[in-house]
């Protein structure tokens, strides 16, 4: 009986000793949880402290009347640019449009009146460039001028939908006439496509 | 009376005392804490941003003058040949005095008010073609003369940037009095007034 006794008060020491280990752990957690949150709760207010101090450093810096009037500076400097680039871009693209038309100056009459067999005659020449459109009226003394000349515009580089359909003849003066219309090339896009060729 | 726990509802209590400060430190701290330092920090950035910017825009800018004068002369050098600040007049004494320096009289020069619409680039009918907007001033008259003088006055208008030949009809024939009708453009170059500043 007395023994039994011993025993129970041996469990009931160890009992207590286990406890208080267990405490003694739940006491370390807490510490170190409340740790986490004071460190936390530092961490927030010094950089929030900190970016307050930058800020107010970063606004020293803008509002400070030189920097701003380079700001103004800049920004007209960017609206300018902008200006000047949209000038530039219409300017050139009108450039390249108006190059696009076929020239109707002297080397292109010169083609067409110059070199020619005796007795070939041009009249009633017109243009219009919003179709390329050409017309002209052409009148040979003898049959070999005329074919010759018929010749000569199917080889022509400078036009294109060039199509015979014949010949009015005038039997008294043995001469040959007819109007002929057909559309000028842009010289300068059959002179890039030769190049690429 | 001593209230004896056993060591799970010690557990449990701990559980909720941690449970308990971390809602009231939540409550009355963090929940503003970290809300000002999110907005502090969105500012934060901001500012930094903007420091920035302005610091490399300052550096970058004498470099950026340099462009934006060199974006200027380009657009300028394109605006020259075009007719800027034309009027309707200003339009008809330039073509009466390129009539009298070829020696040519013309009965009559029609000008039609400033167009501003696309201006197709040359295309041969069917196609397609890109178009910019470009304001011009329409003309229209009519001079007779040698076939000769018809192509000189043609090739020196082609010559001239800043005009498009739209239509042209020649009466007669290449070796007699040519009477010729023409059409032609003035393109002002359009720079709304950018080039001014």
């Amino acid at each position: 009986m007395k023994k039994k006794r011993i025993d129970l008060y041996v469990q009931r020491q160890k009992a207590k000793k286990q406890d208080r280990a267990k405490t003694g752990s739940r006491t370390k957690v807490g510490l170190v949880f409340l740790l986490l949150l004071v460190v936390l709760a530092a961490f927030l207010l010094l950089d929030t402290n900190r970016m307050e101090k930058k800020i107010e450093d970063g606004n020293a810096v803008l509002n400070d009347p030189a920097n701003l009037d380079r700001f103004e500076e800049i920004n007209s400097l960017n609206q300018r640019e902008a200006a000047y680039l949209s000038v530039r871009e219409n300017l050139d693209g009108l450039d390249q449009i108006l190059q696009s038309y076929p020239e109707v100056g002297r080397d292109l009459f010169s083609h067409f009146l110059m070199g020619n067999a005796p007795g070939i005659t041009l009249s009633n020449i017109s243009y219009t460039a919003a179709t390329g459109q050409f017309t002209m009226s052409v009148e040979a003394a003898s049959y070999s001028s005329w074919t010759q000349y018929i010749s000569k515009l199917e080889k022509s580089p400078f036009i294109t939908g060039f199509e015979y359909r014949g010949y009015q003849r005038d039997l008294g003066r043995d001469a040959y006439f007819s109007s002929f219309s057909f559309q000028l090339v842009d010289m300068s896009q059959s002179q890039e496509m030769v190049e690429e060729d | 009376m001593r209230l004896e726990l056993s060591p799970r509802e010690k557990n449990l209590i701990f559980i909720l005392a941690l449970l308990i400060v971390t809602a009231l430190a939540y409550t009355f701290f963090f929940n503003s804490a970290l809300q000002k330092w999110v907005d502090q920090r969105a500012v934060y950035q901001q500012t930094q941003e903007l420091v920035v910017a302005m610091e490399q825009s300052a550096a970058e800018l004498e470099v950026r003058k340099q462009y934006v004068e060199q974006l200027r002369e380009e657009a300028q050098a394109l605006s020259e040949g075009y007719h800027l600040d034309y009027t309707n007049h200003r339009a008809e004494q330039k073509i009466t005095a390129l009539l009298m320096e070829k020696g040519l009289v013309t009965p009559y020069v029609d000008v039609a008010g400033v167009i501003r619409e696309p201006f197709p680039a040359y295309g041969l009918s069917g196609e397609e073609t890109p178009a910019v907007q470009a304001s011009r001033i329409p003309l229209r008259f009519s001079v007779s003369g040698s076939m000769n003088q018809m192509i000189d006055l043609l090739d020196t208008i082609q010559k001239d940037t800043g005009v498009h030949i739209s239509d042209f009809t020649m009466f007669g024939a290449d070796n007699g009095e040519v009477g010729m009708a023409v059409t032609i453009e003035l393109l002002l170059g359009d720079t709304e007034g950018v080039l001014d500043e």
